[in-house]
C-alpha cells in the first residue's frame, strides 16, 4: 500500500495540489475499504481499514489527496452501509467504490460550523419527497462530486430528531455546486459551498429514518474521527523518518544533529506523541469492530492525532531549518496539511467537550 | 438489574429524566407524558446520556434501528423501549 500510494503523487511538483485521480485512488482499495464486498467494497472493519490508510498515508506525500478519498468513504460512504436503504446501496455502492462516483459531505454550514444542532438547512415534506432549502460550506469534494449526503432540519421541534440524512444527486434541480475555495493545506481535496433552493429529494433517498440526522452524522464521524485520522499517523511515521534520516545526515558545530541533545529530545517527543495516537486510534476501531459506543475513543484518538500531527509537523519544520521553509524539501506542505486536523470532525475544543461528556460531567 | 415492572420503570426514569437531565419545573413538573422532544429536553448530549444510563442501569444497547423520535417522545415511550429490549434480550 505504501508504494501503491506513494505513485499517486508521481504527476505533480512537491507542494504543489492535484486532482484526485479518482479510479487510481480506487485501484488502491481505498475508497471502498470498508464496505461489504457484495457491493464492490474491500469488507474491511474499522482496524483493518484505518491500518490500510495509515500505509496509505505513509507512503503519499500529499495528504489531501487521501483526506479526499477518506471524506468520501467515511462521512459519505459509511452513511449509506450503515443506514442506506438496500434500494440506495446497490444503486450507488459499487460505483462509489469503483471512483465512478465522488461524494461530497455537506453538513458544515456558514453559520453553523461545530454547532451542529442548529441548522438552518430545511427539509420541506412534499408528495413524493422533501424540497431542501439553504446553503452549505466546506464541503469536501464538492465541486467535483456527483453525489452528496446532507442534512437538513425536517422537525425543529424535535431536539436530537429534529434532523434528517439525505442522498442528493448533483444534477438534481435546484441544487448549484459553487467554485473551489483558496485554501492552505489539503489542497488536493477541493472544497467549496453547495446552494439548495427548493432542490427535490425523493423518499427513497432519504438515510435511515427522518429525525435520525444526527444519529447518522454521529455514527460517520466515529468512523471519521478513527479512521481518516489514521493518515496522519501515516504522516508522522514519514515525517520523523525523513528527520532521523536529515539529523544524521546533516552535521553542524562539528558533530551530527542527532548528536545535539535538543534534536534528539525533539525526535523522541514526536515518536512518543505518534505511538501514543497509534494506541488510542486502534482502540477506537476495535471498540467499532465490536460493535460498542467508540464515542470516548474516537474523541480521544482525534485529539491526540490531530495534535500530535500539528506538532510534529512544526517539529519537522525545526529540525530541517532553513530548508523547512523550502517548498523543494515538502515540509511546509506538511505543516500546511497538519493543520486543519485540530479543526475538522470537530475540533480540539468539541472533541474535550465529548470526553468530558463521557466522563459524566 | 433484576426483572423490573413498569410502573417502577417508569418511576425510576422519570426520576433520572427530572433530576438528572434537569427537565421539568415547579411551576410544570415532569410527568410520564411530558413531550420530551418539544421541551427541548433530548439535546445531543443529554440523549447521549440517557443512552449511556439505559445501557449501564437496564443491561440494554438501543439500536441504531430503534433511534427514532418516537420511542423517545416521553418517559413512557422510553420506558416502553426498554421494555421491549430487555424482553429480546431475554429470549436470546
Amino acid at each position: 500500500m505504501k508504494d501503491a500510494a506513494g505513485a499517486l503523487t508521481e504527476a505533480a511538483s512537491p507542494g504543489g495540489s492535484r486532482t484526485p485521480d479518482w479510479p487510481a485512488l480506487a485501484a488502491t482499495g481505498l475508497l471502498g475499504a470498508a464496505v461489504p464486498q457484495e457491493y464492490g467494497g474491500g469488507g474491511l472493519g474499522a482496524l483493518d481499514t484505518a491500518l490500510l490508510y495509515e500505509a496509505a498515508g505513509e507512503g503519499c506525500a500529499d495528504t489531501g489527496l487521501l483526506f479526499a478519498a477518506a471524506a468520501h468513504l467515511f462521512a459519505c460512504v459509511r452513511p449509506l452501509v450503515e443506514f442506506g436503504s438496500e434500494r440506495i446501496r446497490k444503486a450507488l455502492l459499487p460505483a462509489l467504490c469503483s471512483g465512478e462516483l465522488v461524494a461530497g459531505n455537506a453538513m458544515t454550514e456558514p453559520d453553523a460550523g461545530s454547532d451542529v444542532s442548529h441548522l438552518a438547512t430545511r427539509a420541506t415534506k412534499v408528495e413524493g419527497g422533501y424540497l431542501l432549502d439553504g446553503v452549505k460550506s466546506f464541503v469536501s469534494n464538492g465541486p467535483v462530486a456527483g453525489l452528496y449526503v446532507t442534512y437538513a432540519t425536517t422537525d425543529p421541534g424535535g431536539a436530537y430528531f429534529s434532523t434528517t440524512a439525505f442522498a442528493v444527486d448533483r444534477n438534481s434541480p435546484g441544487l448549484v455546486v459553487g467554485p473551489p475555495m483558496e485554501k492552505t493545506g489539503l489542497t488536493s481535496c477541493q472544497a467549496g459551498r453547495i446552494a439548495f433552493t427548493r432542490c427535490f429529494v425523493p423518499d427513497d433517498r432519504v438515510v435511515g429514518s427522518p429525525g435520525q440526522g444526527r444519529l447518522v452524522f454521529e455514527t460517520s464521524m466515529e468512523w471519521e474521527r478513527s479512521c481518516l485520522f489514521a493518515i496522519y499517523l501515516g504522516q508522522q511515521e514519514r515525517l520523523i523518518g525523513q528527520c532521523v534520516q536529515h539529523a544524521r545526515e546533516r552535521s553542524q558545530f562539528g558533530k551530527r544533529l542527532a548528536d545535539h541533545q535538543a534534536v534528539a529530545d525533539r525526535l523522541a517527543g514526536m515518536r512518543l506523541r505518534l505511538e501514543s495516537g497509534r494506541l488510542l486510534l486502534h482502540r477506537a476501531c476495535a471498540e467499532i469492530d465490536d460493535g460498542e459506543d467508540a464515542s470516548l475513543w474516537a474523541a480521544l484518538a482525534k485529539l491526540a492525532v490531530s495534535e500530535a500531527a500539528v506538532a510534529t509537523a512544526l517539529d519537522a519544520a525545526r529540525i530541517f531549518g532553513g530548508r523547512g521553509h523550502l517548498t523543494e524539501y515538502g515540509i511546509e506542505q506538511q505543516v500546511r496539511d497538519a493543520l486543519p486536523a485540530t479543526t475538522f470532525s470537530g475540533t480540539s475544543d468539541i472533541q474535550r467537550r465529548l470526553i468530558a461528556r463521557e466522563m459524566g460531567l | 438489574m433484576a426483572d423490573v415492572d413498569r410502573a417502577t420503570l417508569h418511576d425510576r426514569l422519570l426520576g433520572y429524566v427530572r433530576d438528572d437531565l434537569k427537565a421539568g419545573t415547579e411551576a410544570e413538573p415532569l410527568t410520564v407524558d411530558s413531550p420530551l422532544l418539544d421541551m427541548g429536553v433530548l439535546d445531543s448530549v443529554r440523549t447521549a446520556r440517557l443512552l449511556a444510563h439505559i445501557r449501564s442501569e437496564y443491561g440494554v444497547r438501543v439500536p441504531p434501528g430503534q433511534m427514532t423520535g418516537e420511542h423517545f417522545r416521553s418517559v413512557a415511550a422510553i420506558a416502553d423501549l426498554v421494555l421491549t429490549l430487555r424482553s429480546q434480550a431475554a429470549s436470546l
